[in-house]
């Protein structure tokens, strides 16, 4: 297995070396000069989602043939990918809980480092996860294009859901809840 | 001597093509040619002996294990049309991802391989030739000092130069005589070249099944290639003919016992068959 995921990641560093700039500089910077910290929770979703880039990679250069001939099981071949989505969400979670560290450092009472960025760079990581938990065994069935599609279904749905939630709560109830959430996250630190 | 290959009765059926009755051998210290036209089933049998598809009946053994078993394909090399390595992968990277693959992997022999065939150890594939590529999966192919090497058209495409190199390193390869090739490939110029047996796959039909397996210097004595006017022809047995082709000079017949054909016909002329000409005259027999 270990064999397989290192050639996942020697595929994937040539593309990643290209955006490693975006991803862990100009994110990060934005983040805190912002004070938007999802700009950084964004780096678990992103990099567990270079899971499904490296079967494409795979499927382009028929990889997966010449790996059925390779004395490496087909349960480990499958078990590298999944692995390769936890190892990437966590880097993820690590460089945005770094980049929390460092907005609280730089910007002290702008954000909070448990709220913004820790508990919410979980659930962040959790989602990663989930969605990979769904989209792998779709992108190895039916190809990396349809899981593309469904994932692009399933962010649909989740902000739809969110905006058809904020039209059918009535938006005083909603208002008072978010002025206290928001409120609640101020005053700590 | 022992079969590093073995199939028996070999089927694998499709909705819209079947493989039947396969019966193939390679013994060790041979070279085995696996010849028939596009769709005859040729990469279907070694996805099959690999464990990449199941057969549908029929039983297949690898280095006397079953198709796929993890222990039997740590012996065997294969290549394919292309290397099948992400392309900004390097040599390097190859060595050090196989090296994790195979427990027999010997990167100093890989890196040998490499410098033999001029490979930069640190050049992205995308910048590799064709026949690069192929040297690259042939030194991928055999760094783990495997017995058995499948070769599915590793050489096609390739000019002559690098065919005859590649040629050159089957032969020294199975020198060993514990090592053995099964070589599929459209190029019958090379597997005249290289191969002790020749194994024709011949599809009529939806359905393919291996005409036969023989040595080489046996199909040549088999085949003959006889070149006469059709009143001549009228007096072989029908048997011995296997498809004529008219032209303006008279006929051309492949036949089969050629020394018979030229003792009952010393007039007429009777060549060697080339394996061009066997695939082309037993398809031309099934188009008619």
């Amino acid at each position: 297995m270990t064999g397989m995921l290192l050639k996942d990641w020697y595929c994937l560093w040539d593309m990643l070396k290209r955006i490693v700039l975006l991803l862990g500089v100009v994110y990060p910077f934005l983040a805190i000069t912002t004070d938007m910290p999802y700009l950084a929770l964004m780096m678990p979703l992103l990099l567990a989602y270079y899971s499904l880039s490296s079967i494409a990679m795979d499927d382009k250069c028929q990889w997966s043939r010449y790996a059925r001939t390779l004395p490496v099981s087909v349960q480990a071949q499958v078990g590298a990918k999944y692995l390769l989505a936890v190892l990437s969400s966590g880097i993820g979670l690590v460089w945005c809980l770094a980049t929390g560290g460092l907005h609280c450092l730089v910007k002290p009472h702008t954000v909070d480092w448990v709220g913004d960025y820790l508990l919410s760079g979980i659930v962040c990581c959790g989602f990663a996860l989930l969605t990979m938990a769904v989209l792998l065994p779709i992108a190895f069935k039916k190809g990396v294009e349809k899981a593309r599609n469904l994932m692009i279904v399933m962010w649909l749905a989740l902000f739809g859901g969110f905006y058809l939630l904020a039209k059918l709560v009535p938006t005083a109830a909603m208002a008072r809840t978010l002025t206290e959430r928001s409120g609640g996250w101020r005053t700590v630190g | 001597m022992e079969n590093l290959i073995e199939t028996t009765g070999l089927c694998k059926r499709y909705e819209d093509f079947s493989l039947e009755g396969v019966n193939l051998t390679v013994p060790a210290g041979t070279i085995v040619g696996l010849i028939g036209g596009n769709g005859a089933g040729k990469t279907t049998t070694l996805k099959t002996l690999l464990g990449m598809v199941q057969p549908t009946q029929g039983s297949a053994r690898l280095l006397g294990r079953a198709p796929g078993d993890p222990e039997a394909l740590a012996q065997v090399g294969v290549v394919f049309e292309d290397a099948y390595f992400c392309e900004t992968m390097c040599a390097e990277q190859i060595d050090k991802v196989m090296a994790r693959v195979y427990s027999n992997w010997d990167s100093s022999l890989f890196r040998d391989y490499c410098r033999r065939f001029e490979l930069s150890g640190k050049q992205p594939l995308k910048e590799f030739s064709r026949g690069m590529r192929m040297k690259l999966s042939l030194a991928t192919a055999l760094a783990h000092r495997p017995r058995l090497l499948i070769l599915d058209e590793a050489t096609s495409g390739l000019d002559p130069v690098v065919r005859g190199e590649i040629l050159d390193f089957f032969l020294d390869f199975i020198q060993d005589e514990r090592n053995g090739i099964l070589m599929s490939s459209h190029i019958t110029a090379d597997l005249e070249k290289v191969a002790d047996q020749v194994a024709y796959l011949h599809r009529v039909g939806n359905t393919s099944r291996l005409l036969f397996q023989e040595d080489k210097d046996v199909l040549a004595e088999q085949y003959g290639i006889l070149r006469c006017g059709r009143e001549e022809l009228e007096r072989l047995p029908e048997e011995w003919k296997i498809h004529t082709r008219q032209n303006a000079f008279g006929c051309e017949t492949l036949v089969k016992q050629p020394d018979q054909v030229r003792a009952l016909l010393p007039e007429a002329v009777c060549d060697r068959a080339s394996l061009d000409e066997i695939m082309q005259f037993y398809a031309g027999r099934e188009s008619k």
